[in-house]
């Protein structure tokens, strides 16, 4: 299984600073008076691993104002997990660790936030997965949380707790919602001891997870299958078709539309009309045409011949009038002889005028005298030449008679082979139209084949729905078929997890027990309580505080023996501040530490431990690899290490 | 100008509607018919519009066929409204004819006791022999006034706004006296 090793501890900041000899495997002492800095040193491994240390906040109580005040301040850890070396820095006051691998030049430095946020990988997540240990989520009332290396350290880390009687180094407080309940501890310690119940941790996380997602799923199969019910009610569907009988529906129905297509088809060709047909109607009406227009040209011309002998009738009307009214002029002359050449033009009355001249006296050519008056000669002359004009326009009438005559005939042959053609047209636009029309049966077809689209399109519509219900179902099904896994998975491990818990705890209880009798001269038995693993002295009826000490420290030890002895998830490492503070006398102190010796020092582990001057056993001298006193603090200095 | 040429200008000149035997004869024919004997035709200027319908029968047949109502062809308002201009256009020339007719004693013009400016005129019965009037010559002119008496009663008498309104206002053409 995976181990932790811590090779050197840095602290580096612009006032302060402290760099720590590299330590090897197995036990490695700090040692120093109070108040020198042996627990700073812890707290800087704890911080460096992504724990949170109220001392180095600077709105703690207790700050430790020597680190919360100085600036550019960091920790820098060297670690060997499973056995290769990384470089871990964080600085103070930030919640983020840059890791770099040593061994590795080629490998970029990633940073992993302490806390977890979202999805993103933590710190933890690394470093627990480094160490083979799995995530798990542990569920309390509505909440789960990931369990991380910092629950884990609580124990691993021996710190100086303020509470003599517990095991656990207690919770950090506030830095998530990690509650310390008994369901947490219980956690830490088996997933610490047992590969098998790591697994079964996941394993139930894994059910939990998918017993959530076959309740997502069966909802959301019954939503849908709801909605299914009512569309298709609303499509007059009453009964439930599932989707393989909708589509043989559709089969068929698509089959039904196919025929009647083919049908249609068949009966439209049985009346297209032919080329020949349309060519003929066209025919036809070009000729009708061509026959109106003539009628029409020929009617235009009969009105104008009407309208000139019209004209014509009335010029010979007037000249008639005339030719009677001057043969009346003659005979009123004759018999009256009112007027002459000699009659004045202002009374009408007789002139006696010299020939030659006119009535006013001016010479004038008798010849060329305007004068009013007409003789009877003149009066005859000009009746012929009116009955001559009569003659001429009697002929004239005549033409447009013989015109008219013409004209008139050709628009009575022209209006007939009009009729004519007009029939001929009809006639052909009637056979056309007879095989072009539809007939009721193709009405029918038609009718039968917008029915059966439209069925279609309601099956289609249905069995769309039908098709996601059933995919909805089968996502269902799977998720069962997970959750059924899952469930005989977490069922097999924890049948394995019980057996392996039972043998470890045996283990442990034979350890520990066994250091106990060593350490406490009255102690008989030391065994687990299987439901806290908290450890029972004398069945519970040992109360003498100074066990305090070995209790917990023995505590520890027994699992980190049990992790070098036993293929368990415990990495190996413990960190031990000053266990004597919780009341102990030297020589039990001593006793305690001797228990060290239990496990075989060849081993991989390491135990980084603190303690008073003086407290150790004198086989253990060599051991010590920091001394602290008053004058010699775990911080230096810059400015002091500079004058040196 | 060569002789013939003079005479064929002259033939052309010739209107015979403005000849003034034709006039004549009209206004002779018309004292003889419509006053009876001894008494006056009043106001000349009917007998320019009068004349007209004398010589001209289609005129008495539109007349005919508008009795009481106007005119309803356009053509024949058209020729009705063409006598009146035509009327008033020879009125001027009447008046002289007449004039010159009473000179010779053939009628008698007396200034009008219903306008003034115009003349009343009757036939001097004695000045012209009755075998002139009862010449089939004037077969068409007798049966014309004759007609038009009928169609317009007391024709002679009647004021020139009277006569002009019955014959032309009435039947649709407009007509006014100047």
């Amino acid at each position: 299984m995976g181990t932790l090793a811590i090779r050197q501890v840095q602290y580096l900041g612009d006032n302060y600073r402290f760099i720590s000899p590299k330590f090897d495997q197995g036990l490695s002492v700090i040692e120093g008076p109070n108040g020198s800095g042996k627990s700073t040193f812890f707290n800087l491994i704890y911080f460096g691993l992504g724990g949170r240390v109220p001392e180095f906040d600077s709105n703690s109580n207790n700050a430790h104002k020597e680190i919360v005040g100085d600036t550019n301040n960091l920790v820098s850890l060297t670690i060997y997990v499973n056995q290769k070396p990384y470089s871990v820095v964080r600085r103070i006051g930030n919640n983020s660790i840059a890791v770099k691998s040593i061994a590795d030049e080629s490998e970029l430095v990633k940073t992993y936030p302490v806390f977890r946020r979202g999805d993103q990988l933590t710190f933890s997540d690394w470093l627990l997965e480094k160490l083979d240990i799995p995530v798990v989520d542990i569920t309390q009332g509505s909440r789960t949380f990931k369990l991380s290396f910092s629950d884990l350290s609580r124990l691993i880390f021996h710190n100086q707790s303020p509470d003599p009687h517990g095991i656990f180094k207690p919770a950090d407080l506030s830095s998530n919602f990690v509650s310390d309940s008994l369901e947490v501890r219980r956690a830490i310690f088996q997933i610490l001891v047992g590969k098998t119940l790591s697994s079964l941790y996941v394993a139930m996380a894994e059910l939990k997870k998918a017993e959530r997602d076959w309740e997502a799923a069966k909802l959301v199969v019954k939503e849908y299958s709801d909605i299914v019910t009512h569309m298709s009610r609303e499509n007059g569907i009453q009964d439930v078709v599932n989707s393989v009988h909708l589509r043989a529906k559709l089969a068929e129905l698509n089959e039904q539309v196919f025929k009647l297509t083919a049908e249609r088809a068949a009966l439209l060709s049985e009346g297209i009309r032919s080329s020949e047909v349309v060519a003929g109607v066209e025919v036809s009406k070009r000729e009708f045409e061509i026959a109106l227009q003539r009628r029409s040209s020929l009617d235009t011309r009969l009105s104008e011949l009407y309208s000139e002998r019209a004209r014509l009738g009335e010029v010979l009307s007037v000249l008639r009038d005339d030719i009677s009214r001057i043969e009346k002029i003659i005979f009123t002359h004759e018999q009256l002889k009112l007027f002459s050449a000699d009659t004045c033009p202002y009374c009408l009355g007789t002139v006696e005028r010299p020939a030659g001249k006119c009535v006013c006296g001016s010479l004038i050519d008798e010849q060329q005298y305007q004068r009013f008056f007409y003789s009877a000669n003149e009066y005859l002359e000009i009746l012929s030449s009116k009955t001559k004009s009569l003659q001429t326009l009697s002929q004239a009438g005549e033409d447009i008679r013989i015109d008219i005559e013409d004209v008139a005939r050709e628009l009575t042959a022209v209006t007939d082979n009009v009729q004519r053609l007009r029939g001929k047209f009809v006639d052909a636009a009637d056979q056309a139209s007879e095989a072009w029309s539809p007939g009721e049966h193709l009405e029918q077809v038609q009718d039968t084949l917008i029915d059966v689209r439209d069925q279609i399109g309601e099956l289609e519509q249905a069995l769309k729905l039908e098709e996601k219900l059933a995919a909805y179902q089968r996502k269902l099904n799977s998720a069962q078929t997970v959750v059924e896994a899952a469930r005989s998975k977490v069922a097999s491990l924890d049948a394995a997890a019980r057996q392996e818990l039972t043998g470890r705890i045996q283990d442990f209880d034979t350890s520990y027990a066994a250091m106990m009798q060593a350490v406490l001269e009255d102690c008989r038995d030391a065994h687990l309580d299987t439901d806290t693993y908290l450890p029972v002295i004398n069945n519970g009826e040992y109360r003498e505080a100074s066990a305090d000490v070995p209790k917990r420290f023995l505590y520890y030890l027994t699992l980190l023996k049990l992790g070098v002895e036993k293929s368990i998830p415990f990495p190996c490492l413990l960190l031990v501040d000053t266990p004597e503070t919780a009341g102990i006398d030297r020589e039990n102190l001593i006793k305690n530490f001797r228990q060290i010796e239990r496990i075989p020092a060849s081993e991989n582990f390491q135990i980084l431990l603190s303690t008073g001057v003086g407290k150790l056993p004198v086989e253990y001298k060599d051991r010590v690899v920091i001394r602290l006193s008053n004058d010699r603090k775990l911080l230096k200095e810059n400015s002091l290490d500079s004058q040196l | 100008m060569p002789e013939n040429k003079v005479e064929d200008l002259r033939r052309l000149n010739h209107l015979v509607g403005e000849d003034f035997y034709f006039l004549s004869y009209s206004i002779l024919l018309a004292l003889r018919i419509f006053p009876p004997r001894g008494s006056m035709f009043r106001d000349h200027r009917k007998l320019a519009h009068v004349i007209q319908f004398v010589s001209d029968s289609r005129l008495l047949s539109i007349l005919d066929r508008s009795q009481n109502k106007e005119v309803e062809n356009a053509v024949d308002r058209e020729l009705l409204f063409a006598a009146f201009s035509k009327g008033e256009s020879l009125k001027r020339e009447i008046y002289k004819l007449l004039l010159s007719m009473d000179q010779r004693s053939l009628i008698t013009a007396t200034p009008s006791t219903a306008n003034r400016g115009s003349v009343d005129v009757a036939l001097n019965y004695d000045s012209i022999s009755a075998d002139f009037f009862n010449n089939e010559l004037f077969d068409l002119e007798r049966k014309n006034a004759k007609s038009l008496r009928g169609l317009v009663p007391r024709i002679s008498t009647l004021t020139m706004e009277t006569f002009v309104d019955r014959v032309y206002v009435n039947r649709g053409v407009r007509a006014w006296v100047l």
